[in-house]
């Protein structure tokens, strides 16, 4: 467990935080989301970083509001002081949040507490924010994502067996490029990833992921096939089809790299074993 | 314009009064946590609202003779405040038709009586953060902190320090304008204002709180100078006291037992004694800035 990893009593709750794109009507987008633990007073916001955009919320005008009411909210989280509120209330708390709720009366706005089950609040936090919000990251950022999550899904002594970046001929002996993969005499075991949290774009990523491994698969090259993916927490973006799909296209077996990290592990390390003993075969 | 005994002359001067506009629907509170519990209550030009949909307004209803005190505060602050050439939000008189009045009552959305005519509101801004700042580099201007320290110490506002006082607006990318936004509470706190308890407070001799941003704004605009500017610009402010009092609709007088007079006293004497108020207090004798005129 690591140091950010919730204690066994936490609480956790989460809130999505709307900015109002046209108040005559009514209308708003959601913008940002935090989580947090009244066991602990620990309050975790997330809204977009100057890289990212939001589709619907443009100018840097609505940046700075936004940017400014989180270091508004963060300001009480950490003080403990928050306007009109009392000693006793805990930041994260129901009653703290109903404070915030009623605070906040410009143009960022935000929705009542709802539960989670938090495993990972680093990681829930970054998820629900892009299931929730939907921003679009740049491209070599977006990958940086994907893999460190990956990485960290699949341990330092995988990371070691396995190789980086490796291409591998597919459909018509073309190259296909996937995260990582070790060559063995049935085949080669590859692993790659996609990001299924984000609400924006987790369709076409799926797509895209399932296009390229089927690609992959008629090189008739590969002994096993695993994928890791960026869930949103508990699957509040809907995407368990999207997993379905990419399983059911490509014979890959599916592992969320949050909640399913330990299995997703364990059936690597065993397909390696099977497919090489303890040893990967060099390049 | 006579509408269920309200005439356009009982909202004040017509040289200076406030733009009227007439309350249409109630769309709920704006704030619940704040004393005076405004709402925001969508208004009209028309009074037999023609022009719908018309604008949003923060409104603070009278339902007290403090409430009504508060109304008179944030009704003279304003135009002094705009004579200071700070930035205020578009302010109107805002009438209650009586059966609006009731209605708030019948459907349970006041738990006092509403009085019809006119009550102060301010358009509704919504691409806004409620101050105070906290980062001195978000703001545009940030001697309009050291100019509303000098009118809150001029006018006694009690609460320029509470969340929600000042408002952040956009002025850049980067910046935001300071806007005084809440001046419910000056003179002494409108339930001073509606007592008449004038006279006591207008010797009172230490200025309004002092935020550490508002004391950085004083040290970056030269200590002394920065406060004497900020004198000179309610030396100014001042030659339209009568204005900005004769801004206040009649019958409102008839609620608190300060009268227009009184204020106009008030503000003069508080005007004239504000460099010895700051002089006192941690600035010396404000120096080589001695020329300016005393208020009178």
């Amino acid at each position: 467990m690591s140091a950010t990893s919730p204690s066994s009593d936490s609480r956790w709750n989460y809130v999505i935080f709307d900015y109002v794109t046209d108040p005559e009507r009514g209308q708003s987008l959601p913008a940002g989301v935090a989580i947090a633990d009244p066991g602990t007073g620990r309050v975790m916001l997330r809204f977009p970083a100057p890289s990212e955009k939001v589709r619907g919320i443009a100018g840097p005008q609505a940046r700075m509001l936004m940017g400014t009411t989180r270091e508004q909210i963060e300001e009480w989280a950490a003080t403990g002081n928050i306007p009109y509120g009392d000693a006793s209330m805990v930041p994260g708390s129901s009653a703290w949040w109903e404070l915030v709720r009623d605070l906040l009366s410009f143009s960022v706005r935000a929705r009542p507490p709802l539960a989670i089950d938090c495993t990972a609040p680093e990681e829930d936090l970054e998820s629900l924010y892009e299931a929730v919000v939907g921003p679009s990251f740049p491209a070599s950022e977006a990958r940086q994502r994907i893999d460190s999550r990956l990485r960290r899904a699949l341990g330092d002594e995988l990371g070691r067996r396995l190789r980086p970046a490796v291409q591998i001929p597919g459909y018509e002996q073309k190259a296909v490029q996937v995260r990582c993969a070790a060559c063995s005499p049935s085949g080669w075991v590859v692993v790659d990833a996609v990001n299924l949290s984000n609400s924006s774009q987790a369709e076409a990523s799926a797509d895209a992921l399932a296009s390229k491994l089927m690609r992959l698969q008629r090189g008739q090259a590969v002994a096993a096939l695993f994928v890791g993916y960026l869930a949103s927490p508990g699957g509040l973006n809907g995407e368990t089809y999207l997993k379905r799909w990419i399983e059911e296209q490509t014979g890959a077996r599916a592992f969320d790299t949050t909640t399913e990290a330990e299995a997703f592990r364990r059936a690597v390390a065993r397909s390696l074993d099977d497919a090489l003993g303890q040893q990967t075969l060099p390049l | 314009m006579l509408l269920s005994g309200w005439h356009d002359a009982d909202a004040g001067s017509n040289a200076t009064r406030l733009p009227v506009v007439y309350a249409d629907h109630d769309d709920g509170f704006k704030s619940a946590l704040s004393r005076w519990r405004p709402r925001l209550v969508r208004c009209t030009e028309a009074p037999d609202h023609s022009d719908r949909p018309g604008c949003q307004y923060v409104v603070k209803l009278r339902y007290s003779d403090d409430a009504t005190a508060a109304a008179i505060s944030e009704t003279v602050s304003l135009w002094l405040l705009r004579a200071m050439g700070l930035q205020t939000l578009e302010a109107v008189l805002v009438v209650l038709s009586p059966q609006f009045a009731q209605s708030l009552r019948d459907v349970g959305a006041v738990d006092m009586p509403v009085l019809p005519g006119p009550h102060f509101g301010t358009r509704h801004v919504i691409e806004a953060v409620a101050g105070p700042p906290t980062q001195f580099d978000d703001l545009q201007t940030p001697s309009d902190l050291v100019s509303i320290w000098a009118f809150d110490t001029w006018v006694a506002n009690m609460d320029r320090h509470h969340y929600g006082n000042l408002l952040l607006l956009p002025a850049s990318n980067t910046t935001y304008d300071l806007v005084a936004c809440d001046q419910s509470d000056c003179f002494g706190g409108a339930q001073r204002l509606a007592s008449g308890q004038l006279g006591e407070v207008s010797r009172w001799h230490r200025p309004a709180e002092c935020s550490p941003l508002t004391l950085r704004a004083v040290l970056d605009g030269g200590g002394p100078t920065a406060i004497a500017g900020a004198i000179e610009r309610v030396r100014r402010a001042a030659e339209t006291i009568p204005e900005a009092v004769g801004a206040v609709p009649e019958k409102w007088w008839g609620h608190v037992r300060a009268d227009p007079e009184a204020i106009k006293r008030f503000l003069r004497t508080r005007g004239a004694m504000l460099r010895d108020v700051f002089s006192r207090h941690e600035w010396g004798d404000l120096g080589d800035v001695s020329n300016i005129p005393l208020i009178g």
